[in-house]
């Protein structure tokens, strides 16, 4: 008997975790997106007005943008190495995370655009895909409420079944 | 510095089968040789160092030399652009990126610089005491308004760099302020002077000759100010403005000696109202920086090799 209630709280507390993990992927794929969208305010006002190298620039932006930090260190290192920085490369070097292709191909569109061009096309460009990334920030949001939850509360449903199961 | 610029390879022939210290100047054509100044002559550069035009010379391409100015640039076209909107590019260690391509202009006003067609770096070589022989008559114990003049690639800009180093090291502390509107003379690199302009020195760089002289007199009070190559009407109202407050001015031009001066528009005023009271003139008839002569106002030559 014992052995089936620890089975049936293992398998509730699994079905959950997993549930839980599903409805965090949502979670950080939104808060990616928010920080990309405040990433790119941030380099067109340091841009506008301070014009820092853009190694500099990112690397002070580290820590406002935990969830990008990863990305961010590995463009710097590119940069920094003086490699040749264009799509391929990046596609290479630069991780996916939690987003899905088109986010994806966004990113590395704007990170191939960076420190490309003067000022004011930086910005505009900047500007044109935070645009586009603050559509893909709304699509995150919708399907945040709407999976997120929802696949927590699927995964301890599934696991109260297979609990049930066992039992 | 070079290493962070070029192509590793091309850093291996500069700095392993030739001597560094000799490359003046390294001119980079789209789809042409890589040409090279190596101790004052112009040469190809092979894989083996230098050699003659059908000597399996370098040849680069324009994905090169874009990628050598976005190194330049620290991949950040956007802090450059105002110096690529007068074709160079100032990077660390003083060394000076010129560079040709196709103006993007937007209302008539200079936007940016597109398809990079041809650059040329220069190196600059620091020649300490080599203004020591005309310091005594310019600013050894009283200090003069002086222009010096050369032709291009004369050693001007190496010359005013050293005196204004050496009035910093004088018996009196005069403060000097340089106006490096190209960053020719200190070659500032994220506000550092890359090169020795001495401890009693501010440098403005990136600024017309006007803002310069004008915001310069009133924010730092200097006892004298050094320029490179006048040019035009509006550098020689600068020039007098300054002269009228009292700051000592050492400027230079392009001219090959002073008597060529009275041909350039605008020079001829100023010889009359005596506003310059030395002229030095240099050449590089025996490489750059030979003393053609020391002159005064009178044109009298005071310098005797």
């Amino acid at each position: 008997m014992w052995i089936k209630i620890v089975g049936f709280l293992l398998a509730t507390s699994a079905g959950a975790f997993l549930g839980y993990r599903q409805s965090q992927r949502y979670k950080k794929r939104e808060k990616l997106l928010s920080e990309t969208v405040r990433l790119c305010d941030s380099m067109i006002n340091d841009i506008t007005y301070f014009q820092p190298s853009l190694s500099q620039m990112l690397k002070s932006r580290l820590n406002t943008f935990p969830m990008l930090s990863t990305v961010l260190e590995q463009y710097i290192a590119l940069i920094d190495n003086k490699s040749i920085v264009d799509r391929n490369t990046l596609r290479t070097h630069i991780q996916k995370g939690q987003m899905n292709e088109d986010e994806y191909m966004l990113l590395i569109q704007l990170l191939d655009i960076l420190g490309k061009s003067d000022s004011s096309t930086q910005c505009s460009g900047i500007l044109s895909l935070k645009e586009a990334f603050l559509i893909k920030q709304k699509t995150a949001i919708e399907e945040c409420k709407k999976y997120g939850g929802l696949y927590f509360k699927l995964g301890v449903l599934g696991g109260l079944a297979a609990g049930v199961i066992i039992l | 510095m070079i290493d962070a610029i070029l192509p590793e390879y091309l850093v291996d022939i500069l700095k392993k089968k030739l001597k560094y210290e000799y490359v003046y100047e390294i001119r980079i054509r789209s789809g042409l040789p890589v040409c090279i100044n190596y101790g004052g002559k112009y040469y190809y550069l092979n894989p083996e160092g230098i050699g003659e035009r059908d000597g399996g010379s370098i040849v680069t391409d324009r994905k090169m030399l874009e990628a050598i100015i976005y190194k330049a640039a620290d991949y950040s076209m956007y802090a450059v652009n105002n110096q690529l909107k007068h074709s160079y590019i100032t990077v660390k260690g003083g060394i000076r990126i010129g560079i040709c391509g196709e103006l993007v202009i937007e209302e008539d006003n200079i936007k940016s610089v597109k398809n990079f067609t041809s650059l040329i770096i220069r190196i600059p070589h620091e020649v300490i005491d080599c203004a020591l022989s005309a310091y005594p008559f310019i600013a050894q114990d009283e200090m003069y308004n002086s222009l010096i003049i050369s032709p291009p690639g004369g050693g001007k800009t190496t010359f005013l760099r050293d005196l204004s180093r050496l009035i910093s090291e004088g018996k009196n502390i005069l403060n000097t302020l340089i106006i490096d509107e190209r960053y020719e003379i200190a070659s500032c690199y994220n506000g550092l002077p890359q090169l020795n302009v001495g401890e009693f020195t501010d440098v403005i760089s990136n600024c017309s000759k006007r803002y310069g002289f004008e915001q310069g007199i009133r924010a730092m009070k200097p006892d004298i100010i050094i320029t490179d190559e006048l040019a035009n009407q509006s550098d020689l109202e600068a020039v007098m403005y300054a002269a009228g407050c009292g700051v000592k001015i050492i400027a230079s031009v392009h001219a090959y000696d002073h008597l060529d001066l009275r041909n350039k528009p605008g020079f001829e005023d100023i010889i009359k109202k005596r506003l310059f009271e030395r002229f030095v003139v240099l050449s590089n008839r025996r490489g750059p920086g030979t003393y053609e002569g020391i002159y005064d106002s009178n044109f009298n030559n005071m310098y005797i090799p």
